[in-house]
């Protein structure tokens, strides 16, 4: 018997409630199985134990599953600092180009002291189709640099959706405005 | 550095303020009495330019401004306003009818604090004028 084998047995001894029964034929039947069964587990260990196995999924069976290209995280971890930051809302609009003050948020200001003019192009094509007078946007520039240290400036302009209100903060609210109106002194 | 005088009481005085043109005006009509037309800001002490300038002639506003013209509420045309009427309490304050109905008002509640991190949309500056109380720091 292997030795790792009659250890497991020996264990087995003295934990099992059968062997404390005393049931002798039982036990014996039992342990026979028992035995055979680690002999069996034993010899399968060795018929594999120089063999490689392989237990990864098969990467062709991925991309069969997931089409497009999964990222690989490296790829993905770029660091940005910002440089400069802007709030700002639309002016004008022209054919190529919209005009804009900004509020410089990195220097905590609270009015608009700048205008700027921005080439439409720089938008993306959402952003484009609904720019509109009055539209705020927030205007960064920043540096990112790439896992590799590649260092680039970037300049990204992004429009500010519309909060959504659920229907009953719309109630709530026509109802206090209409309290609100009433108490307003108005000759 | 010139030193700042008030009118004599038979001058017709009309200052322009602001970054632009004239985005906030007062009048003087003559024996200390006053209209301010629209506010905007001084932006070294970010208090309304008019009452900065009441304060360089000697003037308190609080017995001289009689009445507070609103005459829209364009951002740049309403920063401060609510300063303004808090430091001329005995003042009427005239605006379209417009702005004081419910629809408006409304619309004043739906944005007041959802707009920008920023003073951009001017909502919380009309929603202290009619509630009559100082602006918060930031919407």
């Amino acid at each position: 018997m292997n030795g790792q084998a009659a250890e497991n047995l020996a264990l087995y001894d003295n934990t099992t409630s059968i062997s404390r029964f005393g049931n002798t034929t039982g036990d014996q039947v039992f342990k026979s199985k028992f035995y055979e069964d680690i002999m069996e587990n034993l010899s399968m260990v060795k018929k594999h134990e120089n063999e490689i196995v392989d237990t990864t999924y098969p990467k062709s069976n991925i991309i069969d599953i997931f089409p497009n290209k999964i990222p690989n995280p490296q790829e993905t971890r770029y660091s940005f600092s910002v440089l400069q930051e802007w709030e700002g809302y639309v002016v004008s609009i022209a054919k190529d180009t919209f005009t804009a003050r900004l509020i410089d948020i990195t220097r905590n200001c609270t009015m608009e002291e700048e205008e700027a003019d921005f080439p439409l192009d720089d938008l993306d094509d959402t952003d484009r189709s609904r720019i509109s007078l009055g539209a705020i946007f927030r205007w960064v520039v920043s540096y990112r640099r790439s896992p590799g240290g590649t260092k680039d400036r970037l300049s990204r302009i992004v429009f500010r959706n519309l909060p959504a209100w659920t229907a009953k903060e719309i109630e709530k609210n026509r109802h206090d405005a209409a309290e609100w109106a009433g108490q307003l002194n108005v000759e | 550095m010139t030193e700042l005088r008030p009118p004599n009481s038979d001058q017709i005085e009309l200052i322009l303020f602001g970054p632009g043109y004239g985005e906030c005006v007062a009048v003087h009509l003559g024996e200390n009495r006053w209209i301010v037309v629209d506010s905007c800001l001084d932006t070294k002490t970010s208090r309304p330019a008019v009452i900065e300038y009441f304060s360089s002639i000697g003037i308190n506003p609080e017995e001289s401004v009689k009445l507070i013209i609103i005459s829209h509420w364009h951002d740049d045309h309403i920063r401060g306003l609510s300063d303004i009427i808090s430091s001329c309490p005995k003042a009427s304050v005239c605006c379209s009818s417009v702005l004081t109905q419910k629809e408006f008002l409304l619309y004043v509640l739906n944005f007041q604090n959802l707009m920008t991190n920023t003073n951009l949309s001017g909502v919380s500056e009309i929603r202290c004028v009619f509630r009559r109380k100082p602006p918060p720091d930031s919407v």
